[in-house]
């Protein structure tokens, strides 16, 4: 079995990541311990809140080299939501640097039409270039979103989910080892749970 | 190039569905149900209520206890994370909440949304607080409206018992501007009475908001959701209509429509 550790930086919202991982069956702890991220093979960062108040979070307590360590390990990382948006370049929200480890930038949704309020929040359709992440999905499959910034990825090769609020934008990105989904498969009920069985099945295989 | 798979055949769509939202009433660990804030009646276990929602997919759901403010407690952490460990939707909690510590405390239990009523009337700053760190999604302001003695109608905090000064729009101003990120608008004279959607509160009100509007009270109908988002809210909420059958409050059944019949009323619905 693939092991996780869920990162609890003092933002976001480790214990429903976890509450979902067990529901499924997976073992996960939640720590930001040197030894504890260095045992598993997963480490998942989720993530609710502001972008450079997180990034100032990561610093100071020196998890961003720990995740960047794991990361350049070949390891596997799962950014979540703003953990997804961590992981990219630049974010204009405190126009603040991430962690780098995706070539994409974080902007705000900027000129939709009137009927598209800010935050996105809501239940959206998604489209996925990846099979093996999309197998044995229940009917309408469909994801949470809330959020007002999203990335936009600079290499096309990157781009794993896509879906559309008044524009089509980058939902999923896979670089490698290393993933990011915007929405909250944790919140996602058994599209969550689908998604999560995929992902670690694909892990286990590799 | 993106590929187009099978389980995703339905994937990108125009059309963004609502967020129809439970609210589920409790009074300590009791799920209880109101008629215009009054008369409680108890449903059961919230737990069990929890879990029944979870099964029919819900779009999100509401936890409010509806006596924390009044009696001035604090939130119940127990009954929220037993909620919380069941639920695999989004989930918002108010009720007792009036520091960041408490959202804190109440946000690792796995609850992503804190809504403020009392609170941000009496101390608006903690909307601002409460954005700052967790982002402005992460905090609700619940305007429960009642007409006063002269036909009025009035912004009310702690559990409808008090009002509040100043009017609806100066209220949404100074929300708006400490970051709040969804607004609850919520027709108290109508909680519980299957009476119908108070369009004209959310018409009046949607010309100074901004973030999204979640309509609650008198819910009897999907074509009452309809007709909410048609003047103007981006999400309805309601307690009686998924607690009762048949609008009938003798006759307790948790319920929720199926994705098929909301995808069906409401997938060619125009955004507002």
């Amino acid at each position: 079995m693939v092991n996780s550790v869920i990162l609890n930086y003092g933002l976001g919202n480790p214990q429903s990541v976890q509450n979902m991982l067990r529901k499924i069956g997976l073992r996960s702890i939640i720590s930001t311990k040197q030894e504890d991220i260095e045992a598993n093979e997963v480490l998942i960062i989720p993530g609710v809140g502001h972008f450079s108040k997180a990034m100032e979070l990561l610093n100071d307590s020196g998890l961003t080299e720990r995740v960047n360590k794991h990361a350049n390990e070949g390891k596997i990382v799962i950014g979540i939501c703003l953990g997804m948006q961590l992981l990219c370049t630049h974010s204009e929200e405190g126009d603040s640097k991430g962690l780098g480890l995706f070539d994409a930038n974080v902007v705000k949704f900027s000129k939709l039409e009137k009927q598209y309020k800010i935050p996105n929040i809501g239940w959206r359709n998604t489209k996925c270039n990846d099979l093996l992440l999309t197998d044995k999905f229940p009917d309408d499959p469909r994801f949470y979103f809330t959020h007002s910034y999203y990335v936009k990825c600079n290499n096309n090769e990157d781009v794993l989910m896509q879906s559309r609020y008044g524009i089509n934008y980058t939902v999923g990105i896979r670089k490698k080892n290393i993933y990011g989904f915007q929405f909250h498969p944790e919140k996602s009920h058994a599209f969550g749970m689908q998604l999560f069985s995929n992902l670690y099945s694909k892990f286990s295989a590799s | 190039m993106l590929l187009e798979c099978n389980c995703f055949r339905t994937f990108i769509q125009n059309s963004v569905l609502p967020r129809i939202i439970p609210i589920l009433s409790i009074e300590g660990d009791r799920l209880v149900k109101t008629v215009k804030f009054k008369k409680p009646n108890y449903l059961g276990d919230p737990l069990n209520a929890i879990r029944i929602f979870n099964d029919k997919m819900i779009d999100e759901i509401a936890i409010v206890d509806i006596k924390a403010s009044k009696l001035n407690l604090e939130p119940n952490y127990q009954i929220i994370e037993e909620m919380a460990s069941q639920c695999f939707s989004p989930l918002s909690y108010g009720g007792g909440v009036k520091s960041v510590d408490q959202v804190k405390k109440i946000f690792d239990l796995g609850v992503e949304k804190i809504i403020l009523n009392t609170s941000a009337f009496v101390t608006p700053k903690l909307v601002n607080e409460i954005a700052a760190s967790f982002g402005s999604q992460s905090v609700i302001a619940s305007f429960d409206i009642k007409k006063d003695f002269f036909g009025n109608p009035k912004i009310n905090c702690l559990s409808a018992s008090k009002k509040v000064q100043n009017t609806i729009p100066y209220w949404i101003d100074v929300l708006q501007k400490e970051g709040v990120g969804e607004i609850l608008l919520q027709d108290v004279d109508r909680d519980g009475t299957f009476t119908g959607i108070n369009t004209s509160l959310i018409e009046e009100a949607k010309e100074h908001i901004e973030v999204p509007i979640v309509y609650v009270g008198g819910v009897r109908s999907l074509a009452d959701i309809q007709l909410a988002l048609k003047a103007g809210a981006q999400a309805v909420a309601a307690g009686s209509f998924f607690a009762y059958r048949n609008n009938d409050p003798k006759s307790i059944l948790i319920d929720y429509p199926k994705y098929s019949e909301i995808k069906r009323e409401f997938g060619n619905t125009e955004l507002n």
